[in-house]
């Protein structure tokens, strides 16, 4: 299964699926605050392992956690690289143009744990929160009904599209496709016109539907009855207030 | 290009998020109205968002064993218009963060900056211009893709030199150190979304597509 197929699953069928967004957009906000403005880098791992422990809490099966963050930590592994060098010879070996810095080290540490801290907390919340509920939230916050059917057809049309997508894409490389560099760019750049012309009809037959039954816009599913907020989260986020307070 | 959820400081995120307001709310008012005249060009431009969005799950074989994706950014600024662009790039860059956890939420700001206003301006200027001057529309199709690409990695190579200045040469030095590992990837990768943008441009004329034909 496709991570964005995943994702929404686990957002709809977990066992916080049905507490109130904005219990789960206050932990989650007040995590990364606190991840991003700690002067330890030990608040970003109490944060870190807070978040996996929710993500434990939840129902969320390991494999998915693995699956959902083992591309953005790769990436930072090899983004914070960068950090550690810096562009200077080094006294022992003057024909070298880099070396590594103790502070650079420490730097991409702290990056490092930052960022991972961030990306459970941005991918705890993905997996625990349907993206309807995001969106209600929005809309009590003041985003205008135009936008939020604007986002709610980016969402629908992704699922829709993905399968056409890999329909098209079975179909080119049942007619040898994507083989070699040259093929691969060439059938690359079919599958793009091919994609965006049946999106753009199906977008238009969908359209016409709509003026049909009256230019009714399309919205958010209907609101479910969600739990009160708990005591339990709430006084995470005082423990985690209280760490920050502490490392400052 | 996206930077890493987290990775930027929080001064620098915030300060990327204000600098893209006014380009992402002049995107955001010119979707509003759309779609508030027409509640269908919700569908539409939902539709070209999605697309965006799973064109950057194409993965592409690369230098060093790594793999890019396209961008869509120049065929979206050519079909819709660099300021559509800014309004629903950070639309698609939320869902990617979210979907794909790819980018981040606390970046957005930063990466909205490079991948849906200097990007797709840069694209279709170069579009433009060298329409104007008579060059050929394919080409220019392909050059504007090229430089829009180009122009996204040098602004995310400024972000990220202006929020981790190198101890030793400061931020010029950190500039050169930070382009230097993109380039590895995105050099080719901008030769790739030029050919693919042309593909896709001329396949879009040959099915008579009206977007197509709408733009030129």
């Amino acid at each position: 299964m496709h991570l964005p197929h995943m994702i929404d699953e686990q957002a709809r069928t977990n066992r916080w699926a049905r507490c109130h967004p904005a219990e789960k957009l206050t932990a989650s906000g007040v995590s990364v605050l606190l991840a991003l403005t700690a002067a330890s880098p030990w608040l970003p791992l109490a944060v870190a392992v807070a978040g996996l422990a929710g993500l434990s809490r939840a129902g969320v099966p390991g494999r998915v956690v693995r699956k959902a963050l083992g591309m953005p930590v790769g990436f930072l592994l090899a983004g914070v690289a960068p950090l550690v060098l810096t562009l200077s010879q080094p006294p022992a070996a003057p024909w070298l143009p880099v070396h590594i810095a103790p502070e650079g080290l420490r730097l991409a540490a702290a990056t490092l744990a930052r960022s991972c801290a961030v990306t459970i907390c941005t991918v705890g919340l993905a997996l625990t929160t349907p993206i309807d509920d995001l969106i209600w939230m929005a809309q009590r916050l003041g985003l205008p009904p135009s936008l939020s059917a604007t986002v709610m057809a980016v969402h629908r049309f992704l699922f829709q599209f993905t399968r056409t997508l890999a329909t098209l894409h079975a179909a080119q490389r049942a007619r040898l496709g994507f083989r070699g560099w040259r093929g691969t760019v060439r059938s690359l750049g079919l599958l793009t016109a091919n994609l965006f012309t049946q999106s753009s009809q199906l977008a238009l037959t969908l359209e016409r539907g709509l003026v049909a039954r009256g230019g009714i816009s399309i919205g958010p599913r209907p609101v479910e009855a969600w739990r009160p907020i708990r005591v339990g989260t709430m006084a995470l986020v005082g423990l985690l207030v209280g760490l920050w307070e502490q490392s400052r | 290009m996206h930077i890493a959820e987290g990775f930027l400081p929080v001064s620098h995120a915030v300060g990327w998020t204000v600098a893209a307001v006014p380009f992402v709310g002049y995107g955001l008012r010119r979707i509003s109205r759309l779609v508030s005249a027409q509640p269908g060009a919700a569908l539409r431009i939902g539709a070209g968002g999605a697309f965006s969005l799973l064109l950057t799950s194409l993965k592409l074989p690369s230098v060093g064993g790594s793999s890019s994706h396209p961008t869509g950014c120049a065929l979206g600024a050519y079909l819709c218009g660099p300021a559509v662009m800014a309004g629903l790039g950070p639309m698609v860059l939320m869902f990617q963060a979210l979907f794909l956890a790819h980018g981040g939420l606390t970046t957005l700001g930063a990466n909205a900056m490079a991948m849906s206003v200097v990007g797709p301006w840069c694209s279709w200027g170069t579009w433009q211009g060298l329409r104007r001057l008579g060059v050929p529309s394919a080409a220019a199709a392909g050059l504007g893709a090229v430089i829009g690409v180009l122009a996204t990695y040098a602004t995310t190579a400024g972000q990220l030199a202006l929020a981790f200045p190198d101890p030793q040469a400061g931020i010029g030095g950190a500039f050169v150190k930070f382009g230097t590992v993109f380039a590895w990837t995105q050099l080719p990768l901008s030769l790739v979304e030029g050919v693919t943008t042309v593909i896709a441009l001329k396949t879009l004329e040959a099915q008579d597509a009206p977007e197509a034909e709408a733009h030129g």
